[in-house]
């Protein structure tokens, strides 16, 4: 630390802080919301470079970047080495954190166009996860086996970590790194789910695409079945969140390779949760589940962001999609009927937005709501699709609204295995006999054939 | 013409209100119910000459009662009722129609346009 020194509080163009409350939190930033931090080393390893002279240069390089990105009332503050504040007192805590990781995707990709051989955030993640664990423990990292599902397998007995007793040894040392703020690798992040526990899909839920009148994409239904102590249902938590997110890509991925293999393909739509992807600990872990689903099969693969808005994002919808653009066919966002800023979506390249009715209100509110949504939608130049119409004239109703592609149980039914493409007209929802109500798994209607 | 039996199947009530008021007025005989179910509990129900129906109904929606409408009361005419404001309102009056409505309306309704309906369905 002793390199470290508290530097003078900088502004735009060398101007001062306009009251003292500005300079109250930018010596304070851990207790104002519009104080964002840059630290350069969540953006910066090299392979071949000496990490010391890097962070030196990336250091001038952020500077850069930040002085030419900062507005007049808009502060920086270089806390030590790589590690920057941000004080945007003009902006929302949320429109300000959503600004500074716009400066950190420039701030990245200028230290990437200097230095070509810099590497990006998931393998970055790996080289000091491998890197600190191997100092730690004084000896080369251990690395579980990862046994990917094949078709054949039933997967709710198989388990994904071959070892049991690698498996205690990585759950341990995965709290670990997580109490330290370290990013998780996939097999440890794994490594903390129950054995046997490693089949979060349930059902799937087929899609119907309004305009090409076809069936051929599949919603992946997680058991959502609450943990349940002394008749306390309890939350599940950031953890178990990302483990569920990850385990239903590795699942995805087998049915996915199963139907491949069938020559019976379907679009499968896999969610993630937004808290998954905005927590350091997880993200990577995440990025490695996806990065790991082979190229044939990511034309099929559509990730669905489950998005909350009541907790403002960390990092912004920008460098989420920047991680999972080119390992997924498209990527969906799911909101609710709060939802007013669709520009941020059609920004960022989002294929569709959509929500599900609400289960509780009546169907005219709930059309209302919904014509609503997609109007203000459309206008941002987004296609919009819904979920859970529990009724006939809601199907009818989300039609006439101008959604792209809806679901539920009015729809098609949830099916324990997707059918493949289908042609669907409207008409034929009307019919109880039009889709398959029983489980259709290709193989046990093959064998039944034979 | 005999005076004909109209049932009202509408959630609204100050819907159901006004278009009571305005068949009554007319000469009709009239029954308001706020659900499909309802109206298909009344043991009068094979009287109804003509039904007036929202389609946005709580419990079973207005698509799913033409259906059974029209297999349980085949010579009782059918006029469905919408909201209007939608990009495609087309699409639920076009559905209905094919389910079997005689005629389809958008709210709030046009009451000329509604009693002329009625009266070139009816005999």
């Amino acid at each position: 630390m002793s390199n470290d020194k508290q530097l003078p509080i900088s502004g735009q163009a060398g101007k001062t802080l306009d009251t003292p409350a500005d300079a109250f939190a930018i010596k304070n930033p851990g207790r104002s919301k519009r104080v964002h931090r840059i630290v350069l080393k969540d953006l910066v390893v090299h392979k071949y470079f000496d990490e010391e002279v890097l962070m030196r240069r990336a250091d001038r390089i952020a500077q850069e970047v930040i002085k030419a990105d900062l507005r007049d009332g808009e502060y920086f503050r270089q806390v030590k080495t790589g590690n920057y504040v941000l004080y945007l007192p003009k902006l929302t805590p949320a429109a300000g954190q959503l600004r500074t990781s716009v400066i950190i995707d420039r701030i990245s990709r200028e230290i990437r166009r200097i230095h070509p051989g810099s590497i990006a955030l998931p393998e970055m993640a790996d080289a000091m996860v491998t890197r600190r664990a191997a100092q730690q423990r004084g000896a080369l990292y251990r690395r579980a086996k990862i046994v990917p599902a094949s078709a054949n397998d039933d997967l709710s007995s198989k388990n994904t970590i071959a070892d049991v007793k690698e498996h205690r040894y990585l759950a341990t040392e995965a709290f670990k790194l997580m109490s330290r703020g370290y990013r998780l690798r996939l097999e440890e992040l794994l490594a903390t789910a129950e054995i046997g526990s490693q089949t979060p899909i349930a059902r799937f839920e087929p899609i119907w695409d309004v305009d090409r009148k076809l069936v051929s994409a599949f919603r992946c239904v997680l058991d959502e079945s609450p943990s349940l102590i002394s008749s306390k249902v309890i939350e599940p938590t950031g953890l178990q969140v990302a483990r569920t997110d990850a385990l239903t890509v590795l699942q995805a991925q087998s049915v996915l390779q199963s139907l491949v293999n069938d020559s019976n393909p379907s679009l499968m739509v896999v969610p993630v949760h937004l808290r998954t992807l905005e927590n350091n600990a997880f993200l990577s872990a995440y990025i490695e589940a996806i990065g790991n689903v082979p190229e044939a099969l990511r034309k099929f693969l559509v990730v669905e962001i489950l998005s909350d808005l009541e907790k403002p994002t960390r990092f912004g919808l920008r460098h989420v999609m920047s991680y999972l653009r080119n390992r997924c066919r498209t990527i969906l966002c799911r909101t609710n009927f709060n939802e007013d800023e669709f520009s941020k979506y059609a920004d960022n390249g989002v294929f569709a937005v959509g929500l599900s009715a609400h289960p509780d209100y009546p169907p005219g509110q709930n059309l209302y709501l919904m014509n609503g949504f997609a109007k203000a939608a459309q206008r941002s130049g987004m296609r919009v699709y819904t979920s859970g119409l529990y009724t006939k004239s809601l199907l009818v109703g989300a039609v006439s609204s101008g959604y792209a592609f809806v679901s539920g149980a009015q729809v098609v039914g949830d099916v324990d295995y997707p059918f493949g493409a289908r042609k669907a007209t409207l008409d034929m929802f009307f019919r109880m006999d039009a889709f398959p109500s029983e489980p259709t798994h290709i193989r046990s209607n093959a064998a039944a054939a034979s | 013409m005999s005076r004909a039996n109209i049932a009202i199947v509408e959630d609204d009530a100050s819907v159901r209100k006004s278009a009571e008021g305005l068949l009554q007025a007319a000469g009709f005989g009239t029954a308001s119910f706020a659900s499909a179910e309802a109206f298909l509990k009344f043991e009068r129900r094979s009287e109804t000459d003509c039904i007036i129906l929202d389609i946005f109904l709580p419990g079973m929606c207005g698509m799913e009662a033409i259906t059974i409408l029209k297999r349980e009361l085949p010579n009782t005419k059918i006029i469905v009722m919408s909201g209007s404001g939608r990009a495609r309102d087309n699409v639920i009056h076009e559905t209905a129609k094919r389910l079997g409505a005689d005629a389809t309306f958008n709210k709030p309704f046009d009451a000329t346009q509604l009693l002329a309906a009625i009266k070139s369905l009816l005999p």
